[in-house]
């Protein structure tokens, strides 16, 4: 009763121009970030940070929530028109979302995307609500054996990404893995791989990488085939495609929610990220779609799937940080440091302390969530005339983006080659039926996995990841997702030869 | 130390690594020379690939070699399992191919445009620190623009400009992104 009375409160702070105009100016800084490949949510956040210092902080919070939340569906934006993933978590929905721009349908995985975040961003809410302080206790408890079969487990869906190629998606994922142990070792501080090169002291940059393997890939691959020889224009242009009715987002409702709840769960554990939460939806989407032999090639449901779970794995993060003042994410870190400029001290304290203030900032969060749906529809119309625009025109704008979204990350030309580099190998690769999607998923999960497997034989020796029930579920549940696909190319194999 | 580990040592080195890619080029040469011998023409890119992702993990396997070993799980542990990892999956493809079960190469394009923009994206990052970031991407765009054929001038210039003042407004002062100046601007 409390919580409902603490709530309605919080809802009731809102009521005022200068909540509503934060949450606005928010939720449109955050999807700009969002999409522009190169800025990162926690960019977003800590560029918003010093124009909030001399806000209350209720209004700070709720501003910097709404970036943090707005940069996750933000990256979906160029994912689906130019298969540019504007942040990580939106890699999952470039598999499906620029299929669908490539098949005209721009409108469906830009308004699915939309969607199915502020779907996500709501159930993701209401279980940090319900919630927080049992899941809080959940996630403290994490062993570093669990955090790497969860890793695993996140590996395993390169089983279903590959397709027909399992073995190929399977070398491409080692090949992510071994990229990602470039660098110093975090634990002996052994230089791997680095070359004497002191840019490579921290491994690839994952960004320039990213925008490499997706964006410059495809660019190339382009200008193998004859592109339309037009002068093409903008003016008179239609918007491609149409767009999904209510009743089609209906049709969705299962994955969307499943994803929702996924995504939440996975965010809760410190470390986990919104990345491998919309991996491992997509790849239970798939799974347990009624037509799986249609993911990568513009379904809705990989769509869905990846934006609904990276959208409320933001309510999964802010259960950490506000319940244990352990930041589960970059964003989360400069919300903390938000907090104490405010003199908050994250923590159980603070839901005792100031219900109103956390309240207040679940109460803003759901209207972010609103807020967002009605920019994102009216931005569509907008994102989707990129699509519109002539090869020869969009196929320099991409290099340029991509040099410019690689420089960015660490004001680093090194950054800017790595990215010619990936995009070069990720083209070859690509042409000769390797996929790109494992190797992304080899270096966004690699250090998590390997850190986390050598503190877990340091502190309980290599029987620790069977002895550890949580760890040892994980484990199995590993074998049986790697397993299945290959199982069932086998059956069905069989069948067409019978 | 072991010559194995000398071996590594050597490799992980900046001269090293000169040599690796040397070496790299010679053998995909050699590579493409013995599998246009051996191998049908509709299998010949990804055995190309396939041979390239052996030598990598070979010298990659080499180096780990010079990692110093300490504790229970050393630093070339992982690494060494993926290696293998890869080269078993090289192995068991390389085989699918000679058995002729795995998919044929796709139809080839042409490569003269992709490694045009390729030369011409190098050229475009190596230069800027040069000439700078905005005179260096206004000369990469009209460029990059006018090789795909396009000659809508206005248009050109519109986007080019464009997208230069984007960057100058949100990278350079909204985001202070520190972009080359370039001797131009410094002079």
């Amino acid at each position: 009763m409390d919580m409902v009375n603490h709530l309605i409160q919080g809802f009731s702070s809102l009521f005022g121009i200068i909540p509503i105009l934060a949450i606005t100016a928010g939720v449109v800084f955050g999807i700009w970030v969002g999409a522009m490949p190169g800025l990162s949510p926690s960019m977003g956040v800590a560029l918003m940070l010093p124009f909030t210092f001399r806000m209350p902080a209720s209004i700070s919070l709720i501003m910097l929530t709404a970036v943090y939340l707005a940069s996750n569906y933000g990256g979906s934006i160029t994912a689906v028109t130019i298969n540019t993933p504007g942040t990580p978590s939106a890699i999952a929905t470039a598999f499906d979302g620029y299929p669908l721009a490539r098949q005209g349908k721009a409108g469906w995985g830009l308004g699915v995307s939309l969607v199915a975040s502020v779907v996500g961003g709501f159930i993701g809410i209401i279980i940090l609500i319900l919630f927080s302080k049992p899941l809080a206790a959940v996630a403290v408890k994490m062993h570093p054996a669990e955090y790497f079969s969860l890793a695993l487990l996140g590996l395993t869906s390169v089983a279903s990404l590959g397709g027909k190629n399992g073995i190929k998606a399977f070398a491409m994922a080692l090949l992510g893995l071994l990229l990602s142990t470039i660098g110093l070792d975090p634990i002996s501080g052994v230089k791997r791989f680095t070359f004497g090169a002191i840019e490579l002291f921290d491994g690839f940059n994952f960004i320039p990488a990213l925008i490499g393997l997706f964006a410059l890939s495809e660019v190339f691959e382009r200008l193998e085939t004859k592109l339309p020889n037009t002068s093409g224009t903008l003016k008179g242009a239609k918007a491609e495609g149409e767009w999904p009715k209510i009743r089609d987002y209906w049709k969705l409702k299962r994955v969307t929610i499943q994803s929702s709840v996924l995504g939440t769960v996975i965010g809760i554990f410190p470390g986990a990220g919104s990345a491998i939460a919309s991996f491992l939806s997509y790849d239970l989407a798939k799974r347990t779609s009624k037509t799986p032999e249609t993911f990568g090639q513009g379904n809705p449901e990989g769509v869905a799937a990846s934006e609904a779970a990276n959208s409320a794995s933001v309510g999964g993060a802010m259960v950490p940080l506000l319940t244990l003042g352990i930041p589960g994410s970059a964003s989360t870190a400069v919300l903390i440091s938000a907090l104490m400029i405010h003199d908050l001290v994250p923590g159980p304290m603070l839901f005792s302390q100031q219900p109103d203030l956390v309240y207040g900032l679940f109460a803003s969060m759901l209207v972010a969530n609103i807020i967002m749906l009605f920019v994102g529809l009216l931005g569509s119309r907008l994102w989707v005339k990129v699509t519109l625009i002539p090869q020869q025109l969009l196929i320099p704008l991409i290099i340029s983006i991509a040099v410019v979204g690689s420089f960015a990350v660490k004001n680093s030309l090194f950054d800017v080659f790595v990215c010619l580099g990936f995009g070069v190998a990720g083209w070859l690769l690509k042409r000769y039926g390797f996929p790109m999607a494992p190797i992304v998923l080899g270096l966004v999960l690699g250090n998590l996995a390997e850190a986390s497997f050598r503190r877990a034989v340091i502190m309980g020796g290599f029987g620790v990841f069977f002895t550890r029930p949580a760890s040892l579920i994980l484990l199995i549940l590993c074998v049986v997702f790697f397993s299945l696909p290959f199982i069932q190319a086998h059956r069905d194999k069989k069948k067409a030869n019978s | 130390m072991s010559s194995l580990a000398q071996l590594g040592n050597s490799m992980n080195t900046p001269q090293g690594l000169l040599f690796i890619i040397i070496v790299f080029i010679g053998y995909l040469f050699l590579s493409g020379f013995a599998i246009k011998k051996a191998m049908p023409k509709e299998y010949r890119g990804q055995t190309l690939v396939i041979f390239a992702l052996i030598y990598i993990s070979i010298v990659f396997l080499l180096i780990t070699y010079s990692f110093r070993k300490s504790g229970q799980v050393t630093a070339a542990m992982l690494p060494r399992l993926w290696i293998f990892g890869i080269l078993a999956c090289c192995v068991y493809l390389l085989i699918n191919i000679l058995r002729k079960k795995e998919s044929r190469d796709p139809e080839s394009g042409s490569f003269k445009l992709p490694l045009l923009y390729i030369t011409a994206s190098i050229i475009y990052v190596a230069v800027m620190p040069l000439l700078g970031f905005f005179i260096a991407s206004f000369i990469f765009l009209v460029a990059s623009i006018l090789m795909l054929h396009y000659r809508r001038w206005f248009i050109i210039m519109l986007i080019s400009i464009g997208w230069i003042a984007f960057n100058y407004i949100l990278f350079y002062r909204l985001f202070f992104v520190s972009f080359p100046q370039g001797f131009l601007l410094n002079l």
